[in-house]
Parts: C-alpha cells; sequence; structure tokens
C-alpha cells in the first residue's frame, strides 16, 4: 500500500506555488495587497506537504488554487501563506 | 453548413474568457448535438448565437455593490424556518443515526470539534473493494474491539480480589483476535499483579493484589472497556455494497488513523466531522467539506438553496486560513468596527477593549452607519451623486 | 436644514470615523460643569439644589427652565457631565482582570514587564507587523502576559530581568481586588504601580497610550453623567421618581463624603477600608449591576437597579434597540386582507391612511395648479394636502381656515406635503422579515374600509395569510429613495427568488386548480363568457377562431384563452404538475393531456397548473417569461392569468366536500384486509421473536431488530392501502384536483381522510411514552403490538377511536413543540449568519470583499453569475439560445 499523501484526497483541490512573476502580475490585476488576501497557514497540512515535495519555504508565498465541483465548472482562488 | 470544427473555432474565439468554463463546454457540446441531430446551422448562425451566448452571460452577472454576504446569510437562514429538528437514519445504511436538519446545520456553522454523530464513508482499495471477506476485513481493523465485546461473562473475585473474564471464542474469532493479543495487551496494563489463562474454562483471570473492593470495582471497569484493537473513536464498523463496491460505514470517526488502515482507499475516505478535515486535509478540504455537509442537509430537507450561497458562507468561514465559527468567537468577534461587535454580543467588553486600544471605527460596515444614521457602503450606497453647482458668478464656464 | 443653509455648508455632513478611548481624570475634570458634592436632588420647593445631582448646570428636563451652562432649553441642550472626586481610588470594574493582568506581568519594582529587553522588541515587532487583522493582537498580547506572568517555572528565579528584584506571586480576588502574596494591594496602591510604567511597555500590554493609561482604570474622579441621561419623572401623585443611575450615584457620593470625613478625623483604619470598600462596591454597580460575586444594588422597594452596562446590553440595550433598530415616522400599520383584482405591484391603501401619511412635493412651474388644488381642498378631505413649507423651512399646517390662504401663498420653489395618491410608491412589510422579499416596494391604490389589500400572488414571499395578520407600511420621502425603490424593489422585480432562482410570486390554491379546469380538453365556453373573461383579464387582442361549433354556435376552449396571455413567439415545452408519470411519454397525445406544449405562443396541448405557474416551485413557463422576456411580461401574465382564471372558476365552479373522500364498499374491504394482513404480520414477527428466532440486524440487538420490522411491515401496510384508495379516487373529485394539480394539499392527505391514518410516531418512533412500559394504561406492559403503539387504521373520514384520538394528539404536538423550537433556534442562527456576512459586497473589479477590504472570493461563485437572473443556477440557457434566435431567423424570411 502507498503511504498516504494527502494532496491525493478527492476533497483537496490543486494548490499551485505561483512564481513571483506571477504573483506580481497577480496583485496587479486585482489591485490589492499580500494582506488583503484569504490566508493560509504554514500548519496548513497541504503547505507541509507541498513544503516537503519542493523542498521550500513556502511563508509568504501566494498560493493558486484550483476548485472542482464549482459552477463556473472549475473555480479559482488565491491564499496567502502566513505563520 | 457550418462544420463541427467551424462551431468549436468559432465558440472558442468569442466566448473565450466572456463566459465560464462550464458554459463554454456546455455551449460546445449543445451546438455540436443540435447541428447534428435538428438544425444544421448556418456559419453566420453559430456567429450570431455565439454572440448572443455572451450578451446573454453578461447580463446575468451580478452588480457591483450587490450585498452577496447578506443575500447569502438570508437565502440560507430563511429556509431554517422551514427544517425539522429530527435526527434521520442516514442515507447509506439504515442501522446509522445521524444529525441532519437544523441541529447540524447551527453544528456547521459553530465549526464543533465534536459533532453529535460523527459518521465515516470509507471507499476501500482495488484489492479489497470487490470482495465481501475483504471488506468485512477491513472494517475489523477500524472497529474497536474491547475486553467486553469478547467476554462471555465476567466476574469478581472479592475475596481474592480476582478479576475473571469468560471468554467467547467465536466473538474473538469474529474480531479477528488471537488468544495471545488479548493476553499481550493485558500484560500491558501495570495495576496486573499476576494474569493466569484457564484453558478449560476459557477464562482469563487477572489478579489485583491487596486493594480495596472499591478500586476492583473501578479497576474491572476499566478493564472491560480496554481496547483490544481498532481505532480509537470507531464505535462500529459495517460494511455496505453499493453497485459492485462494498464501502465500509463508520460510527465515530478518527479521519487521520483510518487513512492509514491497509485495505483503505485514502484518496476517497470521507468523514462528516469537518474539524478533523481540517486538521488533515487542510483550510482547502474544510472548506469543500463545508459545502457538501450543508448541501447535504438541505438537500435531505429538499430545500433550495443555491450553491453559491453556500460556497460564500464556506469561504467566509476559512477566510483566516482557519475554521471560524459563524458568532461571537468567529467572524463577527473579530471584525474591525467596534460598533458592530458592540451591537452584537458582549456589548460592555467590547467597548471597554476598544477604549484601552484606543481604537477607531472607520465606518465602512452596515451596522455602523445604521448607528450613526448614515446611508450604508452597499448596493446603491456605494456610489455617491456627484452634482456640479453652477457657478453664479461664471455663469458661462 | 433649509435651501440657503444648503448652498451655504454643502451637503450633510457625513461622520468619517469614530475613535475610543479612556477619560484621563483631568479629562473628566475639564468635561466637567460642576463638581457634585451633594448627595440630595431637589429641595423642599422642588428646585434643584446647586452642588446636587440635578444641579441646573447639567442640563435641563423641566420645560420652561433654561441651561444654566448653555443657557438653551429643553430638547435644545443635551445636557453637560459634572464630576465627584472620591475620597480613594477605586477600581473600574471594566478592566479588573486587565489590571491583574498588568499587575502580574509587570515588575513590583521598576514595573517593567517581566521580558527581557530582546524578547520586548519581538513582540513589538509582532505587534508592529503589518498585515496584523483584527483578533490576532489580543492572541499576541495575552501570549507576551503569559510569557511574563508572575507563575511558577516561567521566571528565572523568580527575579525581574531588568532590576533583579524577587517577584512575589499577585492573586486577583475577584471581582475588584488584589493580593501580593499575603498583603492587600489597595487601588492606590495599583495606581503607583501603574503610573510607572512606561508608554513604551503599556502598548505591549494592550493600552494605547495615545487613548490610554493604565492607571486611568482605577478611578480618583467619577464623571457624573448629564440630567438629560437620567431624567427624573413627576409621578401623577406629585411625587418625584429619580432614575435608577441617580439613585446609584446618592449613594456613592453619601460614602465618598463619610469616608472623607473620617479620613480627615483621622478615624482608624478598619473603619476606613471598611468604608473604601463600600465605595468600591457602590462605584462597581454603578457601572455594573450584574458583576458575578458582588450582590446586585437594589431599589428601595427591592427591584434589581438597571445601571449602565444594563442600559447597553442586550435585546432591550440602547444598542439593539435604539441604535441597530428605531423607530420611523411616516409608516401604517393594519390587517391585510386579499384583493384579486389589483396588480400584484399594488397595496390597497386605506383613504384615512393615505390622509395621514404625506408626500413631499416640491412646487414648480408643472405642477403648481395641481398642488393648489390639493391645498385647497384641504388636510379633511381626500385629496388633499396637510402642509406647505416655506422657503425658510417654514411649515404651516393645512387646515379649514387657511387652507384658501395657503393656497394662494405656494409658489415654485415650496414644499407640499400632499396626500399619497394612487400610484406612489411605498414600501411593504410583514414580520419576520427574514429575507430581502419581506420588505417589496409597491404602488399605491387608495381604497375604501380600514384594511391594506393585497394580490394573492405576493403572499408567499411574505408568508402571509389573512387569519389576522397585520403588515407595514412606510412611505420613502425623498425622490432619491422612491426612485431606488421603484426600480429596485418593486415587486415585478422580485418575481424570481434570489435564494434558488424561481419565482416566488405566482398563483396557488384556487388559481392552479382552476387553471387546470380552464384549460381541460373538455372545457369550453360560449361567446358572451369568453367576453367577460377577456374584459375582466384586461385582454386586448383579437379573438381567435372559434375551434368548436355546436348547432351553428361557436364555443372557444380553455386553451385558446389561455393562448391570448401568451407572448406570439414563445415556444416552450415540460410536463404538467397533474403527470401520471407515464411509462413513455407520448408527447401532445398523451392521454392524460400533462405533455404542455406551447408553439408561438399557442397552447397547443397540456393542462395549465403546478408546473406553469405555482409559487415557490419549479414553473417553466412564468419563469421562462421573466428571465427571458421581461418582469413587465412576467408581471402582466400573473395580473391576467389570474383573474382569467378566477372568472372562469366562477363559471365552472369548483367545490370539495366529504363525499370527495368515499370509497365503495369493496375498496374498503380490501383496504380493511390490506391493514388485516399487516397486523397479522407484525404478531408472526412478535411470535418468532418470543420464540427465539429472530435474527439481529447487524450492528442491533434483537429488540431494535424487531422494532424496526414492525414499523416497516404498517408501514407497507398503510402504504398499499393508500395506494388502493388512489385507484378510487379520480380527477373528478375536487380534493384530488387540488392535490395533484399542486393547489393544496397531497394525496397522502387525502388517503389519511379516506383510507387509513397510519403509524403515529414521536421523534421517528413508535409511541411508547406515557405510563410505564406501555403508551395508555389499558394496554398491558410491554405490548408491541400495532395498536398498542399507535398505528391508527381508521380514516379521518370514518372518525377515530378514543385510544386512536389520543395518538394522533400524541404526534400532533411533537409537531407544535418543533415549531415552537425551531423558531427560536433559527432565529439566533440567522442573526449571526447576517452579523457574520452583512459587509461582503460584490466590488467594480467582480471580487467579493469584506469592508476590511479582505477578499473573500476572487470571482463571485467562481463564475460571477447572479443566482437571482440564472437559470436554474445556470448561467445562461443555451437551449434557449439556440431556439430563440433559430426563431428570429425564421421570422425574418
Ligand atoms: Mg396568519
Ligand atoms: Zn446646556
Ligand atoms: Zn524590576
Ligand atoms: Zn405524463
Ligand atoms: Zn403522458
Amino acid at each position: 500500500m502507498d503511504k498516504v499523501n494527502i494532496l491525493e484526497h478527492k476533497l483537496v483541490s490543486k494548490h499551485i506555488i505561483l512564481s513571483i512573476e506571477e504573483e506580481e502580475s497577480f496583485l496587479k490585476k486585482y489591485n490589492i495587497s499580500r494582506n488583503n488576501l484569504p490566508l493560509i497557514k504554514t500548519s496548513d497540512p497541504v503547505i507541509k506537504a507541498l513544503e516537503e515535495q519542493e523542498n521550500i519555504l513556502l511563508k509568504g508565498r501566494i498560493i493558486k488554487i484550483i476548485r472542482p465541483n464549482s459552477p463556473a465548472g472549475e473555480g479559482i482562488y488565491y491564499r496567502y501563506v502566513v505563520e | 453548413m457550418a462544420s463541427d470544427e467551424f462551431i468549436l473555432e468559432r465558440l472558442d474565439a468569442i466566448l473565450h474568457y466572456k463566459v465560464s468554463d462550464a458554459i463554454m463546454d456546455e455551449s460546445k457540446k449543445k451546438l455540436i448535438d443540435y447541428n447534428a441531430n435538428v438544425h444544421e446551422f448556418t456559419e453566420a448562425e453559430v456567429e450570431i448565437i455565439a454572440n448572443d451566448i455572451v450578451l446573454e452571460y453578461d447580463k446575468a452577472r451580478v452588480d457591483p455593490g450587490e450585498p452577496v454576504g447578506t443575500v447569502s446569510a438570508q437565502s440560507l437562514g430563511e429556509p431554517g424556518t422551514q427544517m425539522t429538528l429530527n435526527t434521520f437514519h442516514y442515507a447509506g445504511v439504515a442501522e446509522i443515526n445521524v444529525t441532519l436538519g437544523l441541529p447540524r446545520i447551527i453544528e456547521i456553522v459553530d465549526v464543533r470539534k465534536d459533532p453529535s454523530t460523527p459518521v465515516m464513508t470509507i471507499a476501500l482499495d482495488e484489492e479489497n473493494k470487490y470482495s465481501r471477506d475483504n471488506a468485512i476485513m477491513v472494517a475489523r481493523r477500524i472497529e474497536g474491539t474491547t475486553v467486553e465485546n469478547v467476554a462471555r461473562q465476567t466476574a469478581l473475585d472479592v475475596i481474592n480480589t480476582e478479576f475473571h473474564v469468560y471468554l467467547d471464542s467465536e466473538r474473538i474469532e469474529d474480531a479477528g483476535l488471537v488468544m495471545e493479543d488479548i493476553i499481550k495487551k493485558l500484560k500491558k496494563v501495570k495495576a496486573i499483579e499476576r494474569i493466569r489463562y484457564d484453558e478449560d474454562e476459557n477464562t482469563i483471570i487477572m489478579s489485583l493484589g491487596d486493594i480495596s473492593l472499591f478500586k476492583l470495582r473501578r479497576f474491572s471497569q476499566k478493564i472491560k472497556i480496554l481496547p483490544l484493537k481498532g481505532i480509537k473513536g470507531i464505535e462500529r464498523a459495517m460494511i455496505k455494497k453499493e453497485g459492485d463496491e462494498y464501502f465500509v460505514y463508520t460510527e465515530g470517526s478518527n479521519f487521520a488513523d483510518v487513512l492509514e488502515i491497509p485495505g483503505v482507499d485514502y484518496k476517497l475516505a470521507m468523514t462528516n466531522n469537518i474539524y478533523e478535515i481540517y486538521e488533515v486535509l487542510g483550510i482547502e478540504a474544510a472548506r469543500n467539506s463545508i459545502i457538501e455537509e450543508i448541501q447535504n442537509v438541505l438537500d435531505e430537507q429538499g430545500l433550495e438553496v443555491d450553491r453559491r450561497h453556500i460556497m460564500l458562507l464556506a469561504d467566509a468561514m476559512c477566510l483566516e486560513g482557519d475554521i471560524q465559527q459563524i458568532g461571537r468567537h468567529g467572524i463577527t468577534g473579530e471584525k474591525a468596527s467596534v460598533l458592530a461587535r458592540a451591537s452584537f454580543e458582549v456589548t460592555t467588553g467590547h467597548l471597554l477593549e476598544a477604549a484601552r486600544e484606543g481604537e477607531k471605527d472607520r465606518l465602512t460596515g452596515v451596522t455602523e452607519n445604521v448607528i450613526v444614521g448614515q446611508p450604508i457602503p452597499l448596493g446603491t450606497g456605494t456610489v455617491d451623486l456627484v452634482m456640479k453647482v453652477i457657478d453664479e458668478d461664471n455663469k458661462e464656464a | 436644514m433649509n435651501e440657503e443653509e444648503i448652498l451655504i455648508f454643502g451637503p450633510p455632513k457625513k461622520i468619517k470615523e469614530i475613535s475610543f478611548g479612556v477619560l484621563s481624570p483631568d479629562n473628566i475634570r475639564k468635561i466637567s460643569v460642576k463638581n457634585i458634592v451633594q448627595a440630595d436632588t431637589y429641595d423642599d420647593e422642588g428646585y434643584p439644589i446647586n452642588g446636587g445631582l440635578m444641579d441646573p448646570k447639567l442640563g435641563v428636563i423641566d420645560p420652561g427652565l433654561k441651561c444654566h451652562t448653555c443657557n438653551s432649553k429643553f430638547g435644545e441642550c443635551q445636557g453637560h457631565f459634572g464630576h465627584i472626586e472620591l475620597a480613594r481610588p477605586v477600581v473600574h470594574v471594566g478592566y479588573a482582570k486587565e489590571v491583574y493582568d498588568i499587575l502580574r506581568s509587570t515588575c513590583r519594582e521598576c514595573s517593567r514587564v517581566l521580558v527581557p529587553e530582546e524578547r520586548i522588541l519581538y513582540y513589538e515587532e509582532k505587534l508592529k507587523e503589518d498585515g496584523v487583522r483584527t483578533g490576532m493582537r489580543q492572541t499576541i498580547i495575552s501570549e507576551l502576559i503569559n510569557e511574563s506572568a508572575k507563575k511558577k517555572g516561567v521566571l528565572k528565579d523568580n527575579k525581574c530581568p531588568h532590576c533583579g528584584t524577587e517577584q512575589i506571586k499577585i492573586k486577583f480576588e475577584k471581582p475588584t481586588s488584589y493580593k501580593e502574596g499575603d498583603k492587600k494591594l489597595t487601588p492606590a496602591d495599583v495606581r503607583e504601580r501603574m503610573e510607572n510604567i512606561s508608554d513604551r511597555e503599556t502598548a505591549l500590554l494592550g493600552w494605547n497610550p495615545n487613548a490610554s493609561r493604565p492607571e486611568w482604570a482605577i478611578l480618583t474622579v467619577l464623571p457624573v453623567s448629564p440630567v438629560t441621561v437620567r431624567p427624573s419623572i413627576t409621578l401623577e401623585s406629585g411625587i418625584r421618581s429619580e432614575d435608577d443611575l441617580t439613585h446609584k450615584l446618592v449613594d456613592i457620593i453619601r460614602i465618598n463624603q463619610r469616608l472623607r470625613e473620617n479620613l480627615d478625623a483621622g478615624a482608624p483604619q478598619l473603619i476606613v477600608e471598611d468604608l473604601w470598600e463600600l465605595l468600591q462596591y457602590h462605584v462597581t454597580t454603578y457601572f455594573d449591576n450584574e458583576v458575578s460575586g458582588v450582590p446586585p444594588a437594589r431599589h428601595r422597594s427591592g427591584r434589581v437597579l438597571k445601571t449602565l452596562t444594563q442600559r447597553l446590553k442586550g435585546k432591550e440595550g440602547r444598542f439593539r434597540n435604539n441604535l441597530s433598530g428605531k423607530r420611523v415616522d411616516f409608516s401604517a400599520r393594519t390587517v391585510i386582507s386579499p384583493d384579486p383584482n389589483i396588480s400584484i405591484n399594488e397595496v390597497g391603501v386605506p383613504k384615512f391612511i393615505a390622509m395621514e401619511l404625506t408626500i413631499p412635493e416640491r412646487v414648480t412651474g408643472k405642477n403648481i395648479e395641481r398642488l393648489r388644488k390639493l391645498v385647497v381642498s384641504g388636510s379633511d378631505t381626500y385629496p388633499g394636502a396637510n402642509y406647505i413649507i416655506r422657503y425658510d423651512g417654514m411649515r404651516k399646517r393645512v387646515t379649514d381656515i387657511t387652507r384658501d390662504i395657503l393656497a394662494e401663498e405656494i409658489e415654485v420653489g415650496y414644499i407640499v406635503e400632499r396626500h399619497l395618491l394612487d400610484g406612489d410608491i411605498v414600501l411593504f412589510n410583514r414580520q419576520p422579515s427574514l429575507h430581502r422579499l419581506s420588505i417589496m416596494a409597491h404602488e399605491v391604490r387608495v381604497m375604501p374600509y380600514r384594511t391594506f389589500r393585497l394580490n394573492l400572488c405576493v403572499c408567499p414571499p411574505y408568508n402571509a395569510d389573512f387569519d389576522g395578520d397585520e403588515m407595514n407600511m412606510h412611505v420613502p420621502q425623498t425622490e432619491e429613495a422612491q426612485a431606488e425603490a421603484r426600480i429596485l424593489m418593486r415587486v415585478q422585480e422580485q418575481i424570481i427568488s434570489p435564494r434558488y432562482g424561481e419565482p416566488v410570486i405566482g398563483g396557488s390554491q384556487d388559481y392552479l386548480s382552476g387553471a387546470y379546469l380552464l384549460t381541460k380538453k373538455t372545457t369550453k365556453f360560449a361567446r358572451e363568457q369568453v367576453d367577460q373573461m377577456l374584459y375582466v383579464s384586461s385582454i386586448n387582442t383579437d379573438l381567435p377562431e372559434p375551434i368548436i361549433i355546436e348547432d351553428g354556435v361557436p364555443y372557444w376552449t380553455g386553451k385558446q384563452l389561455f393562448s391570448l396571455l401568451l407572448p406570439p413567439d414563445l415556444n416552450i415545452a415540460y410536463k404538467s404538475k397533474v403527470c401520471k408519470k407515464c411509462d413513455v411519454c407520448e408527447g401532445k397525445k398523451c392521454r392524460h393531456d400533462c405533455y404542455v406544449l406551447i408553439e408561438n405562443g399557442k397552447l397547443i396541448s397540456g393542462v395549465i397548473d403546478g408546473s406553469t405557474f405555482k409559487a415557490r416551485s419549479t414553473c417553466k413557463l412564468l419563469d421562462k417569461l421573466v428571465k427571458d422576456y421581461d418582469t413587465d411580461v412576467g408581471r402582466k401574465f400573473l395580473d391576467s392569468v389570474t383573474c382569467l382564471v378566477l372568472w372562469s372558476n366562477g363559471i365552472l365552479g369548483f367545490s370539495t366536500g366529504i363525499d370527495d373522500e368515499d370509497i365503495p364498499k369493496e375498496g374498503l374491504d380490501v383496504i380493511n384486509k390490506v391493514l388485516n394482513e399487516g397486523k397479522e404480520k407484525v404478531d408472526k414477527l412478535i411470535g418468532s421473536y418470543n420464540e427465539g428466532y429472530l435474527e439481529p440486524l447487524p450492528g442491533r440487538s434483537v429488540e431494535e431488530t424487531l422494532e424496526s420490522k414492525i414499523m416497516q411491515a404498517l408501514a407497507e401496510a398503510r402504504d398499499k392501502a393508500g395506494s388502493i384508495a388512489e385507484r378510487y379516487l379520480g380527477m373528478n373529485r375536487g380534493a384530488v384536483v387540488m392535490a395533484k394539480t399542486g393547489a393544496k394539499g397531497n394525496m397522502l392527505d387525502i388517503t389519511q381522510m379516506s383510507a387509513s391514518l397510519g403509524q403515529m410516531s414521536v421523534r421517528g418512533n413508535r409511541l411508547h411514552r406515557g405510563y410505564m412500559k406501555r403508551s395508555l394504561s389499558s394496554f398491558i406492559q410491554d405490548d408491541v403490538n400495532a395498536d398498542a403503539r399507535g398505528f391508527v387504521s381508521s380514516s379521518y373520514k370514518k372518525g377515530l377511536n378514543p385510544k386512536e384520538f389520543f395518538f394522533h394528539a400524541m404526534g400532533g404536538r411533537e409537531g407544535l413543540v418543533d415549531t415552537a423550537v425551531r423558531t427560536a433556534q433559527s432565529g439566533y442562527m440567522q442573526r449571526r449568519l447576517m452579523n457574520a456576512l452583512q459587509d461582503m459586497s460584490v466590488s467594480y473589479n467582480g471580487t467579493v470583499c469584506t469592508n476590511d477590504g479582505v477578499v473573500a472570493q476572487f470571482i463571485y461563485g467562481e463564475d460571477g453569475i447572479d443566482p437571482a437572473k440564472s437559470t436554474y443556477g445556470k448561467a445562461v440557457d443555451i437551449d434557449w439560445i439556440i431556439h430563440k434566435n433559430l426563431y428570429q431567423n425564421k421570422e425574418a424570411e
């Protein structure tokens, strides 16, 4: 049996780390600052799993989330990683 | 006549970024279907229809300033008066009861860490999901078995301060245990001085040394509920066939541990305990789960509420990276406005805190502006009318 | 504000910000107009005592007197604060806990926070960090307090990291005393310590130095609220009755004076301490009379006093009762009654209300003659006017004597407050206002008698009926408000519910059963009947060719008449509510005429019923008309169809009676047989249980298994009995028509009337409580038979025997209790949801933001679609768009 990888659980939407350039253009597009974004904690299991998988620290980064089961087909959301 | 390629190409070109993916996909499917079966479109017709889809989509958009929060709150609150208070049978298995209706909705928005009826629906992996025997095996791994569960009878020997457990071989086998396991487990209990197995009687006898009767009784109760195997928090596990697959349903929930059980398809295992989902799978999964759980209750009650309202509620609850309660200790309690907080609950507490912290109320919310008697900053209140005053001295300008 | 003032000052001022802070002793003295020293209020002649609690400098509460501070009259002066110099400092109860936190986290010697410098810097940094949202702050502060608190194991050697002084544990004795070790700390001691804390460190402890200092939580001066806040009232007997706050202040001053006298006289420590504590008690209860551990202060009569906190708190407190919810002018309330002949957009307003409520209309060159006529007619004849307002804001009542003069006087620029007229826009409301559809804008229709009149189609959103319901009406006074109400809030704009995107306004009851009768295949009308029907439903189109001609007399079908209500380009097909769920739907050839087909605005086949225009349900036609045509089209359809159906109902006749539930004897025999079989099955189950053969279901005990199997058997029996009864219940019975068309009731109700009621239950179980081990004393204990546990085999029509009647009442009672509990619970949940979500709105860039600017969604609902404008949750109806465009194309050809 494989090791439990929560990123593959049905309820976990796809989390994508935005590159620094993408972050800038995203913030510009919506004309907002990081502090006005929805948050996700560094202690969040998904963030921990991503950090391990990518081997980087994510505090201060912006995560793009692709949500299934949306009236739009796919819903797009962003969260700012905080402690 | 318009070819399928033409239809796809034009829809892609015209609808792109103007409508949602869902509508894009549906348009393609419907147009091609219609083209093939009902009426062959001319190219001009395709253009017109594609443009009209964009137009109609724009017509259906929310207006800026729309108080969507209030509408969501009302859309979820109003049907509350029509919901039942009863606990109903679980849709899956008749034997498991689950709280539904208004109490369940309240439980969800309260973010109760221990919901009144936690249950799990556990899918099995390829190896186990088609076989009844395998499914039962997995269920046994999950279900907790206590000493009491495998005993025919228990007795206290007051004179020798002993506790006798008369075992039931059949039950031991049912639970997938062997004698050695049980004795091993019992040996780990510190209070037991000596442990003996009487094969003729099929009885385990535990000596406890010199202790009072009261203590002996208390101890025996503790031994009775000593878990021999299974997962903490799960009281019962049952299997049920759906289609050609077996699922395990449990009363009680322990999401983290169940995911690790061999035979379980951890990608599809579900619990109705939202807080557990938050702890194990994170905020986004919790948000999805809040939506599904609320939707589930409303569906069961036959009440229609647009999914967008539930989504907004869930997003509001998950805004800060953890699940916030709807109420004093959550969203409302952390509002920036002093007046809004004070008018909700614990009025003086919020006023005193505001004074101490020297807070400023910027009057950006609804309640604050109602309190001071100003138009609220929603809907038509988001825009101001600016009128050019004619300067009497410079009429020409 | 009058015209000139507006020109001078511009638009009304707007409050931008409200700052909160703690009053310092200096500030209290500064805002005070008088040092209050007398514990008395009025002298024997009834004049306020100088230096007393009712000092004339504190404001005026008697008409006729003038304020000694600002010299304005009663009603104009808002009152002024006074102050009391306390002989000894006391603790402010509201901050007692915070004072404790400070005491235990600061050094007893140097008053510095008991963490090393680097930790101070760390916390300072953490609090400064931008993006600290509200709520986080308090967490950080309590973290620091915990780290610095004088408790075991936290502090190294229990010594101050700054000066090295050994610390002693502080004990907080609720509500307001502190001990350091065994020594009591007086408020004076506490105050002294806190005075020494630097601004920088108070900020870390949650006291913003710009607004508050911790030592101000220890009161040395007490503000005395203005008399306008605590007016005394004169009873009929001439005795003055003072406000609760005044009573409390009297106590404070009295004790304060005694304490001062004793101090001056050098009284023994014990007496001073007692008085000091008493002063603390009175000041505490002055602020909050519900502090736990403090006996509440009482009035002489034994009533608990309502002091400052009690005035603000709770549902009846200042916030929720006066600030969040306000009383308003220009409103009316009366009983409602139905009127099917007015539009859904209208509300019938009784004349006497229309003459009381007014609309201010500014006089212009265009309306001056009309307004003059209204003024001439005066305030006692309808239509008239009640007031005129001159440029300078001078308001004049229109009376019988003045009306002619005032009519002469008015000129362009004046404002006339005229009576309500037909067509004016008003807001109409019914409590409980659970959703936005509970307040809608209606057009006035002035009518005789004393009730508000309401079209029946708007009952569902208000949840109104006419068994004595009352409703409220509000008259918007400004043009801006009127325009907003008319454009956004008018009834026809609310036909589609924002909750699920389907109509909440629409037909019900007779409208649906009547529409069924009207559009049934067999219905036909002669010429004069048709004329009447078209007249009442204001249809002005040409009559189509009659379809039926019998003996040379032309007849029109109901379907033809109904078609006249539809837009000519409408094409739609759906199944009607009466559909028997035929195995294969035969389309327009359906035997039951249940396939509704509308081609080019003509009803080709199918009967019209609930699935066409029933409120609060999926009703295809009304939905389509409103969303894809216009709200106007939808409104006209509803207005016309209801009138049409009512008139046709008058012609065709429709009734229900007890014979609707008749079932022939052979039918009843079968039903009885089925029910008896069910009971026999139960007997068998009980038998096998008693003999021990019953196999338990997995995870269930044998008893539980028996119970669930019995319930199953009985439910089966009742269902069978019901379906047998249904065989005899055809569409020739009024009750069945009502159930099948969705007008009222359902088939279960009818079979309960005609066949059997079935199992009564409480909390989902069969009835078993009441007596020990039995439901009624006439059964033996532990009897689990059908009859003993509330199975009612009689029907309503047959009548219930006494036991059955009692069981039925038990089941019914649960329903009542449930409703009562539910309203309370859901009310609170609604309030919480509202408070949590109300500040979220859609911004111009499409995001959903809270008022703090935090984005909650990047596109509303992830697709930016308003549920009220969607088609069943989807953004657009692609089928309809294809159809619409192809049709238009055909037209063009
Ligand atoms: Mg009523
Ligand atoms: Zn004054
Ligand atoms: Zn020190
Ligand atoms: Zn049918
Ligand atoms: Zn049919």
